[in-house]
C-alpha cells in the first residue's frame, strides 16, 4: 500500500460521524453550516422539473404564489417544531433512535427501505446533472423509458459525476456541508437571473406588467391537454409535504443532530424559500417561454441552457451534486445500521457506486416521483412514533426506548401502528384519488401518533406485566 | 493567505456574483442582448467558482 493510500485510509477512518452515539457538544455546528447545506440541497436540478409542473397542470398565478407561500411556511415550521427539537434532544440519527424504540429487527427493515430509496433519489440527481453535462459536451442522453444507457460517453459522464458525489459524501457531514457552501450563494442567483432575463420574451418589460402576464401566459389556470388541473390546495400540499419524509418523518435528524439549538431548524426556510419558492417560480417562467417556443416537454438541462447558457448548465450539474451529496450521506448512515461492524465511509462509498450504477438506467430514475411518494408514506408514521416516544411517553407514564430497555428485537406496538398508518393512508389515497402518495403523509402521521401510544399502553400494561408475573 | 490577498480574492468572488445576477436586469431593461448576458454570466460563474473555495469555508464560527 502506498503512502498516499494509507494516509487517505487514515483520514477516512478518522472521520467520526457518531452513528451509534450522541453527537458530542464540542462537535455541534453553528447556524451558517445548516444554511449553506439546506440551501444547496433544496436547490436541485429537479426544481427545473417541478416549477414547470404547475404551469403544465394549469395552476393559476394566485394559487401558485399563495400556495407556495403557505406551503413553504408549513414545511419550515415542520422542521422547526418537529424535526430539529427531537434531533437536538437526542443528538442521534433517526436510524439509531428507532433501533432503541423498535428493536434491531424492525429497524433493519426500515433502514433497508431508506437506503434503497436514498440510492434511487441520488441516482436521479446524478441523471439530471448528467443531462446538463451531456448538453455541454454534445453527448445525447438516453430517453426516459430506456432501461440501459445508449452510449459509452454517457456512461463515462455518469461515472464521473457519481465518483465526485460518492467521494465527497464519504468524507462525512463536514465535507458535505463545505462543498455545499461553495455553491450555495451562486446557485440561487442563476435561477433568479434566468427568471428575470426571460421575462421580456413573454412581453414583460416593466415589473408592473408581471402579474397580468403571469395570469395570461405563465400560470394561466388552464392545464395543457392530457394533464389534470392543479388548485391552491394541490400547491400548498405539494410544497409542504414533498419533503415530508425529511421533516415530519424525521430523517433530517441525521443533519440537525449537529445543531447547537433546536431553532436552527429555521435554516430550512433558506432551502424552502430559495429552492421551493423562487426557483419554482423562475423555472415556471422558463417553462412558459419554452411552451411559447413550441417545446412542450423541456428537460431541466434544456430549460437551464435556454435561460442562462453554459452557466445554466453548470448550475444544473452542481444542483444535482449538492442534493445527491447529503442524500448519499444519509443512505450511508441508513445502511450502516444494517452492518454496524463496517466503517461508515466504506458503506457510503459502496452506496455511491450503487447510485451511480442505478443512474445509468433512466427507466428507474424516471419513477422517482412514485418512489419518493411511497417513501413519504412509509417514513412519516415512523417520525410520529419517534416524536411520541421521545416527548409524550414520559408524560403518559410509558417507557421510552422500550426495545433497548427490554432487549426486544421486534417491538410489535411500533409494527402495528406502522401497518395501521401505512394501510390507512393508502386506503385514503385511493378513496380521495389523490395525485401523489405523499399527499397522504399527514393522515398517516396522525394515525401513527394516535395508534402507537394505544398499542404501547396495551403492550406495557398488560402483556409485559403478565409475562413478568 | 494574508489579509490583503484574502480581501482581493473575496472582492473578485463578489464581482463574480455580481456578473451572475446584474446582467439579467439589463436584459429585462432591454439594454443588453441575451447572448451578451449569457457570456457575462459564464464569466461571473467561473470567477466565483475559482475564487470562493479559497475563503468561503475558512470563516470561523462563533462558539
Amino acid at each position: 500500500m502506498t503512502k498516499l493510500q494509507s494516509s487517505l485510509k487514515e483520514q477516512l477512518n478518522a472521520v467520526d460521524e457518531y452513528e451509534r452515539v450522541p453527537v458530542p457538544k464540542a462537535k455541534v455546528k453553528g447556524f451558517k453550516s445548516f444554511v449553506g447545506m439546506v440551501a444547496g440541497e433544496h436547490i436541485a436540478g429537479t426544481e427545473f422539473v417541478i416549477g414547470p409542473l404547475f404551469v403544465l397542470h394549469g395552476a393559476s398565478a394566485g394559487d401558485v404564489f399563495w400556495g407556495l407561500l403557505f406551503g413553504n411556511i408549513l414545511a419550515t415550521l415542520s422542521w422547526v417544531l418537529i424535526c430539529a427539537p427531537v434531533a437536538v434532544k437526542t443528538r442521534l440519527t433517526i436510524f439509531y433512535q428507532l433501533e432503541k424504540i423498535s428493536g434491531i429487527g424492525l429497524v433493519s427493515l426500515y433502514n433497508a427501505i431508506n437506503g434503497l430509496l436514498f440510492c434511487v433519489t441520488a441516482a436521479a440527481m446524478i441523471g439530471v446533472s448528467a443531462s446538463a453535462l451531456g448538453l455541454l459536451f454534445d453527448v445525447e442522453g438516453p430517453g426516459l423509458t430506456d432501461l440501459y444507457p445508449t452510449s459509452l460517453p454517457w456512461v463515462f459522464i455518469i461515472i464521473l459525476i457519481g465518483i465526485v458525489i460518492a467521494v465527497v459524501a464519504t468524507f462525512g457531514f463536514d465535507r458535505v456541508s463545505k462543498f455545499a457552501n461553495i455553491f450555495a450563494p451562486w446557485m440561487p442567483l442563476v435561477f433568479l437571473a434566468c427568471g428575470i432575463a426571460m421575462l421580456p420574451e413573454l412581453g414583460v418589460t416593466k415589473f408592473s406588467d408581471f402579474w397580468a402576464v403571469a395570469n395570461e401566459k405563465i400560470w394561466t389556470g388552464i392545464p395543457v391537454e392530457g394533464q389534470t388541473k392543479y388548485t391552491f390546495w394541490h400547491i400548498i400540499i405539494f410544497s409542504w409535504l414533498c419533503n415530508s419524509a425529511m421533516h415530519i418523518g424525521l430523517t433530517d435528524m441525521s443533519i440537525y443532530r449537529y445543531a447547537k439549538k433546536a431553532h436552527y431548524g429555521l435554516a430550512s426556510a433558506f432551502g424552502m424559500f430559495i429552492g421551493h419558492f423562487m426557483a419554482w417560480l423562475a423555472s415556471g417562467i422558463l417553462c412558459a417561454v419554452a411552451l411559447q417556443a413550441g417545446n412542450d416537454n423541456p428537460s431541466p438541462g434544456q430549460i437551464a441552457f435556454m435561460g442562462a447558457g453554459i452557466a445554466g448548465a453548470i448550475c444544473v450539474v452542481t444542483a444535482g451534486w449538492t442534493t445527491a451529496n447529503p442524500t448519499i450521506y444519509r443512505a450511508g448512515l441508513a445502511i450502516q445500521g444494517l452492518f454496524p461492524q463496517l466503517r461508515r465511509w466504506k458503506i457510503t462509498l459502496i452506496v455511491g457506486l450503487i447510485a451511480t450504477a442505478l443512474a445509468c438506467s433512466p427507466a428507474i430514475v424516471s419513477k422517482l416521483d412514485q418512489f419518493l411518494g411511497f417513501y413519504a408514506l412509509l417514513a412519516s408514521p415512523v417520525g410520529a412514533v419517534v416524536l411520541v416516544d421521545v416527548y409524550l411517553f414520559p408524560k403518559f407514564g410509558l417507557l421510552s426506548n422500550l426495545a433497548e430497555l427490554k432487549k426486544v428485537t421486534f417491538n410489535w406496538a411500533v409494527l402495528l401502528s406502522w401497518i395501521c398508518a401505512v394501510g390507512g393512508s393508502y386506503i385514503l389515497y385511493n378513496y380521495w384519488q389523490a395525485d401523489f402518495y405523499f399527499f397522504m403523509a399527514i393522515p398517516g402521521w396522525c394515525i401513527a401518533a394516535i395508534s402507537y401510544p394505544l398499542f404501547a399502553y396495551l403492550q406495557q400494561n398488560f402483556i409485559f406485566k403478565t409475562i413478568n408475573q | 493567505m494574508n489579509t490583503s490577498l484574502r480581501f482581493t480574492v473575496k472582492l473578485l468572488s463578489f464581482i463574480g456574483l455580481g456578473l451572475t445576477i446584474f446582467p439579467s436586469f439589463l436584459v429585462f431593461a432591454q439594454i443588453l442582448s441575451l447572448a451578451a448576458y449569457k457570456h457575462l454570466m459564464l464569466i461571473g460563474t467561473l470567477i466565483w467558482l475559482f475564487t470562493a473555495p479559497f475563503w468561503i469555508n475558512q470563516l470561523k464560527e462563533k462558539p
